[in-house]
């Protein structure tokens, strides 16, 4: 759940929650406000009918009670109204079918036996309760009869109902206007911390210059500077680095060229030094010579592969089959093989998506890696080159591997195996794998090494398919 | 809200519990001679007290508007707690018209100068009845079983409501006074009829008309022991000290009611058919009855 989500929901909970914990309070203090009130009216309205009933019941004059009952009872919130004789038969009853009947009901019991004014529910009658209130009749200091008035509270209720539907009606307005306060402060609070996290995908691309536009003063500013200084610090070391370790390369560099130019100037150097001498003979002037040329065409030869370290040939894009490529190599270095007691194996997987490539620099690349494995296998081997179609993600490609059976690659070499003038060969240059990673990389592809020592190495060049590309189960790419 | 209307229904309640007592008891008590022949600046309209003055006054107010309007001069409504107060103010002047009954009209009109107006008709009949009632489901199914009992009179002046049933029940050798437990005037025959209703007596005598009024839910409690023979409704009387001339617009007014369409409405409102003309002798039957009673009790 997105944190604006939640912040949003826990700001309506809580709304709802004293929303409605106000509207039952107010409830609650309705409902007693309403038997209180009813209890008020039912008394002064009781006792002023009582003080009124006094005459015509001594009297006997039943007609004019039962008009003083009938015109109380004509106030909605009167259920009913009558008059007692202390024995309690019902003298005048609103209900006039109740004349003359004997009040024994529990709730008249009571009543009865109240001598001041007495207020009861009464549990049986339906539709908003009922309070019995009852007073007694007094004529001379004594009581001649009881006078009871039934109040309901349903006209109350109704009017209370209304309110509540006002107040239900308030109460959902605040509902949703807590809820809309909480989207926006949620928006408030997620939309920096959105920048932050599209800052931070920025970073993990490699753009280090990106910076979130956060410009709020509360933690999330904080965090944003924060996060906007290590990135800036990040950039800086990164900087000195990449800085340091170009140092580093041109001194790698610097020192390879006078080691692989130092050795032929010397081998001249002496060379010239015997021919120079004037007793030399015909026959050493020849093999001196001999030497010297073989030397500068040693000099000429590795020129021209750091030439094509340092400046690659630019790249001539085709579709490419790899697997002919490889078939064409193995087919090359065929007799050399031979020679070296080394068994090439095939695993080619067959319908793979063209790629697109210069097929010429990756002919070399594979070469490079085929040579590499030979000369790894000096007592014979076994050289597996397989090829099979491998996604990067959510690109095609098409891996292409070179096994050995060969002593492998230490874990040290590893790590550096592909830099320039790495070489665990007596008369490499260290430019070989160099070079391959430089036009594999170029391709927008990669290379990698895995090996375990005394179990040969794995070279695997991935490159990716061509937009095009047929997809498998298409016509044969090999 | 409901806070704030409620003085307003209290209030509302106590001032028609006021009214009611007011109607109650707004019997003038200033006494005034008659005067004959006076210009008269107001009509003060008597009605005895049978029914609920509230009733009482929902029955004849509109009526009394238009005679007010038929003789040109205004009508106030004054009604009597007993038929004693209402003899009494008409004796003493302080009634100019209204209606009374035979018994009260019979025993004092001559006496107090009264001129009969008309007599009331309802529902097409001239006469009414008195009725003995009891509780429907009461033990008392004949005159004998009234033995011990407690009898409710609505007053002692009344015609339906006294002199005649005392004469149905001496008819079958009882008398009141020696063979009823308690004997009790309720005031009015609507009263009465309640009483036998909550048990305050065990029967009593009403006034037909009164007891065919009466809510359904009180009549089903009730049953009639006995009906008497017709008896002539009471009387609209007048002081003849108000002169010929506005005796004979009263008399036009009140027989020529039901002649309009207006005048049918005001005489349903009163729950009558109409007016006739009276004259003395058409209560010496009364009158004769009145005898018989009075020369019993003695």
């Amino acid at each position: 759940m997105k944190l604006s989500t939640k912040f949003v929901v826990a700001a309506a909970v809580l709304t709802a929650f004293i929303v409605f914990g106000v509207i039952a309070s107010a409830a609650l203090r309705e409902r007693r406000m309403i038997v209180q009130e009813v209890e008020r009216r039912g008394v002064m309205l009781a006792e002023v009918l009582a003080m009124a009933s006094v005459n015509a019941l001594l009297s006997h004059d039943y007609s004019t009670l039962k008009r003083f009952l009938e015109t109380v009872a004509r106030d909605k919130d009167v259920a009913y109204a009558m008059v007692l004789d202390p024995s309690g038969v019902i003298k005048m009853h609103t209900d006039l079918g109740e004349i003359g009947r004997r009040a024994d009901d529990p709730v008249s019991r009571r009543a009865a036996s109240a001598e001041a004014v007495l207020v009861q529910p009464i549990p049986w009658i339906k539709g908003g309760r009922v309070y019995d209130v009852a007073v007694p009749v007094m004529a001379a200091g004594r009581s001649v009869g009881l006078l009871r008035l039934g109040l309901s509270t349903r006209s109350m209720e109704a009017s209370l109902h209304r309110s509540w539907i006002e107040v239900a009606l308030i109460g959902l307005v605040a509902l949703a206007g807590g809820i809309a306060g909480a989207v926006v402060m949620a928006r408030r609070i997620s939309r920096p911390l959105g920048a932050l996290v599209e800052a931070t995908r920025a970073v993990s691309r490699g753009d280090l210059t990106w910076r979130a536009r956060v410009t709020s003063r509360d933690e999330v500013g904080e965090l944003a500077s924060a996060f906007g200084a290590m990135t800036e610090s990040l950039r800086i070391h990164i900087e000195t680095l990449v800085r340091t370790e170009r140092l580093a390369l041109m001194g790698r560099l610097a020192a390879g060229i006078a080691h692989e130019v130092r050795n032929p100037l010397e081998a001249i150097k002496g060379a010239t030094q015997v021919i120079a001498a004037n007793d030399a003979a015909q026959e050493t002037i020849a093999k001196f010579t001999r030497i010297i040329r073989d030397e500068v065409a040693e000099l000429d030869r590795f020129l021209e592969g750091f030439l094509d370290f340092a400046r690659p040939a630019p790249l001539d894009l085709e579709p490419v089959a790899v697997n002919d490529v490889a078939e064409e190599v193995l087919g090359l270095i065929g007799p050399l093989l031979a020679t070296q007691r080394v068994t090439a194996a095939r695993a080619f997987r067959e319908r793979l998506p063209l790629v697109s490539a210069d097929g010429r620099q990756i002919k070399q690349v594979l070469i490079n890696l085929c040579l590499n494995a030979v000369q790894a296998m000096p007592g014979g081997g076994v050289l597996t080159v397989a090829t099979r179609e491998a996604p990067a993600g959510a690109r095609r490609g098409v891996e292409l591997l070179v096994r050995d059976t060969g002593p492998g690659v230490t874990a040290a070499l590893r790590e550096q195996i592909f830099e320039p003038f790495i070489t665990t060969k007596a008369g490499g240059t260290g430019l070989g794998l160099a070079v391959s990673r430089g036009i594999v990389e170029r391709h927008g592809g990669s290379i990698s090494v895995e090996s375990e020592e005394g179990k040969g190495a794995a070279f695997s060049v991935w490159l990716p398919a061509t937009p095009s590309s047929s997809p498998p189960g298409g016509e044969r790419a090999g | 809200m409901t806070v704030r209307q409620t003085p307003k229904i209290a209030l509302g309640a106590l001032a028609a519990l006021l009214l009611g007592l007011a109607a109650h008891w707004s019997f003038p008590s200033e006494p005034r001679a008659a005067e004959p022949a006076a210009p008269v600046s107001v009509l003060r309209f008597g009605h005895p007290a049978i029914e609920d003055p509230a009733v009482t006054l929902g029955k004849y107010h509109r009526l009394l508007e238009a005679m007010s309007e038929a003789v040109g001069v205004p009508v106030t409504l004054v009604q009597s707690r007993t038929y004693a107060e209402i003899v009494r103010a008409f004796e003493e002047g302080q009634i100019d018209v209204g209606i009374l009954n035979a018994f009260s009209y019979v025993e004092m009109g001559q006496r107090a100068r009264l001129v009969p107006l008309a007599r009331r008709v309802r529902a097409g009949r001239d006469t009414y009845q008195s009725y003995i009632v009891v509780r429907q489901d009461g033990e008392i199914t004949s005159y004998d079983s009234l033995r011990g009992k407690i009898f409710a009179f609505p007053d002692p002046r009344s015609t339906t409501g006294y002199l005649i049933p005392r004469l149905m029940i001496r008819r079958h050798r009882l008398e009141p006074e020696r063979d009823f437990a308690r004997v009790i005037f309720v005031g009015k025959h609507d009263s009465t009829a309640l009483a036998v209703a909550n048990g305050t007596a065990d029967a009593g005598a009403v006034a037909s008309y009164i007891f065919e009024e009466l809510e359904p839910a009180i009549q089903s409690k009730l049953r009639v022991l006995d009906r008497s023979e017709p008896i002539p409704f009471g009387p609209v009387v007048a002081r003849s000290g108000l002169g010929a001339p506005l005796l004979a617009e009263l008399r036009v007014f009140f027989l020529s009611l039901d002649k309009t369409e207006n005048g049918q409405a005001l005489l349903r409102e009163a729950r009558l058919s109409g007016f006739t003309a009276a004259s003395d002798e058409h209560y010496a039957p009364i009158r004769a009855l009145v005898r018989r009673f009075r020369g019993a009790a003695e």
